[in-house]
């Protein structure tokens, strides 16, 4: 069927996407991904203010929401809420 | 009507640091905080040929959270939001001169407002071992929502920390004026979430996060104010009753100096309707002399067409068929800007968003250019107070 | 084949887990600079006495609740019998001093920015504090910390106090 071939072709692009992605993350790694031991006394810096994942969890949720209204697809690290009739 | 993904911020709020071995979420404590933001969403008039009026969506919304720890080793956290909303809406689109598609919008007399409140509990077993619950409700003059869920985050070693977590949410909608419209009467929606995430310090200034997520939703998924031009009919706007997502993110924070940092953050996914999409997000967290803090960030978005959706049909189309823009291939380049200021206990934030969006940023391109994707500008004002 | 994989998955995991002072060891010494003042303090200036050494730094959840409830320990005890040495391990000694500032401490507090000294015992997490006996052995290890562990770090020091 028609669809049967669009949907090959969508997911061949995925595949194809997804090598990519993987090529970058390995070339990048051959820089320096060997990851150093990081003692409990030298976390100052990653445990700044600006290094969380989410600095502003309240600014982050609106702009999610304003995203996921506005587009046809969604999804974050973490566990989802509740609906809207936004969308 | 997908489930939102507020709620995981919310439970990065209540993120308690107790214990040792900060492995990631080496996050020093929020500690006991209450927030407030004030929020203005406009979208553009619709440029593109339409008919109805062509001013759009105005939202102003209100947020309120409180995290405070509970004893030693818990931290709660109470999210309330308040929506008002206004504006006209895409309704169905019909072929114009030359099958150029043309966009009639419903009057400007679209009035609603949503509330909604989410109450996250966490507890920390010690060594950054933390679990939190949470419950949501949203409730809309024809949409309400209630939602469970449940995530942990486990350090499995100094460097590496496990995350994954679940939730599930029950929709019911009842649109207004359905007699009138021909709407159906009364719908129900279920949603089924999970995720897991594995996040890895690379070195004393970067982190680095991969996960995945999954969604599956069955029910009634349609939307039930749009319809769509099916040959020379107007049909009800009518999807599949199941729809699975799958989406895997990236996110990666690097520390310059004392004074700055960059956040980089991706996502790929694809659903079961068709479409995937890319999403790129970039910022700097500058801090200036005096308590400021800059930050300006950029963020990319690309998704491609549901296999049923289109502007306008055929007769004898079907069994799906939708014309909403969000159904459609198109693309959006966005830039904000946030400015912060702490004064003592006091927390000043400020900030605004420029988003446009449009069929040429699609990667791929479109086949048919909506002309109902719609760019929009956001801006919001914001206090927080820390207690301690 | 499995096996030597085996070996060699436990001498990376051995390698990795690092060296560590563990109740029954003896301190290591140091000498440090204090925040305040000029005259550097060393751990066998309080040979005698006993010891809660604790390791802190200003970005640290728990050691900012920490460091003002050890003034109350302190309180509890004879002088001639007990210290508190706390190490602040801030890279950037400005973050510590506005730390200090802010949380007043009636106890020693030194400066390790280098961060050796706190690589000398071995921690493995922050905070960690060492309760070290008269004759400079360790006898207590915390790692992290919550208000409720003042109480048993009492119910130590007393029992440290008591024994010669």
């Amino acid at each position: 069927m028609r669809s049967n071939a669009k949907l090959r072709r969508s997911s061949r692009r995925i595949e194809h996407a997804l090598r990519w992605l993987l090529a970058l993350a390995a070339l990048a790694c051959l820089g320096g991904c060997a990851t150093q031991t990081v003692q409990p006394w030298q976390r100052g810096r990653l445990a700044r203010w600006d290094m969380r994942w989410d600095p502003d969890p309240l600014q982050a949720a609106m702009n999610q929401h304003a995203y996921f209204s506005k587009e046809g697809t969604s999804g974050e690290i973490g566990a989802a809420g509740g609906g809207c009739g936004c969308n | 009507m997908r489930p939102s993904p507020s709620l995981s911020l919310l439970l990065a709020a209540s993120a308690a640091l107790t214990g040792h071995n900060v492995a990631r979420a080496d996050e020093t404590s929020s500690g006991q905080y209450a927030g407030y933001r004030f929020n203005v969403y406009s979208e553009d008039a619709l440029s593109a040929p339409s008919l109805g009026d062509p001013r759009r969506y105005e939202v102003y919304s209100q947020q309120f959270l409180l995290n405070t720890p509970v004893g030693d080793r818990n931290t709660l956290s109470v999210n309330a939001t308040h929506e008002v909303m206004s504006g006209s809406s895409p309704w169905y689109v019909i072929p114009g001169p030359d099958n150029k598609p043309i966009q009639v919008l419903s009057g400007a007399t679209i009035r609603d407002h949503r509330s909604a409140a989410t109450v996250a509990f966490t507890h920390a077993a010690g060594g950054n071992d933390t679990t939190t619950v949470s419950t949501t409700y949203s409730q809309e003059r024809d949409y309400h929502s209630a939602a469970l869920g449940a995530e942990r985050s486990l350090p499995l070693n100094s460097a590496l920390t496990l995350g994954f977590g679940g939730s599930f949410s029950h929709d019911r909608i009842e649109p207004f004026e359905a007699n009138l419209y021909d709407r159906i009467q009364r719908a129900k929606k279920n949603t089924t979430s999970a995720f897991a995430s594995l996040s890895l310090v690379l070195d004393r200034v970067s982190v680095v996060e991969s996960g995945i997520q999954f969604n599956y939703q069955t029910g009634y998924l349609s939307d039930p104010y749009k319809q769509v031009s099916v040959g020379d009919t107007l049909d009800p706007d009518t999807r599949p009753g199941r729809r699975g997502e799958a989406a895997w993110l990236v996110r990666y924070r690097r520390a310059f100096g004392e004074n700055a940092a960059l956040h980089l953050d991706s996502r790929l996914s694809a659903n079961s309707w068709g479409q995937h999409s890319l999403t790129l997000e970039a910022s700097w967290y500058q801090s200036l002399r005096g308590g400021w803090q800059l930050i300006p960030g950029v963020r990319y978005y690309s998704q491609s067409r549901a296999r049923f959706y289109a502007p306008f049909f055929a007769a004898g189309s079907g069994p799906d068929f939708s014309s909403d823009y969000r159904l459609g291939a198109f693309g959006a380049a966005a830039a904000n800007l946030n400015l912060r200021k702490r004064v003592g206990h006091w927390e000043f934030s400020a900030g605004a968003e420029r988003y446009h969006a449009g069929t040429g940023y699609a990667i791929g391109g479109a086949d048919s250019a909506d002309p109902a994707v719609v760019s929009y500008t956001r801006v919001f004002a914001g206090l927080d107070y820390h207690f301690d | 084949m499995s096996l030597r994989i085996a070996l060699a998955v436990a001498l990376v995991a051995a390698a990795s887990m690092g060296f560590a002072v563990e109740p029954g060891a003896a301190a290591p010494d140091f000498r440090l600079m204090p925040f305040a003042g000029t005259k550097s303090a060393s751990l066998s200036d309080y040979r005698g006495k006993v010891v809660l050494v604790d390791f802190w730094a200003s970005w640290c959840g728990p050691c900012r609740q920490s460091l003002p409830l050890y003034n109350n320990l302190q309180a509890d005890f004879p002088a001639e019998d007990f210290a508190i040495v706390a190490i602040g391990l801030d890279e950037d000694t400005a973050d510590a001093l506005a730390f200090l500032r802010e949380h007043p401490i009636k106890y020693t507090a030194l400066q390790n920015p280098k961060g050796d000294v706190a690589q000398a015992f071995g921690l493995k997490g922050m905070p960690s504090s060492y309760l070290i006996d008269r004759n400079g052995v360790v006898r207590y290890r915390h790692i992290g910390f919550e208000p409720r562990d003042i109480d048993a770090l009492k119910r130590e020091i007393a029992a440290l106090i008591a024994t010669h």
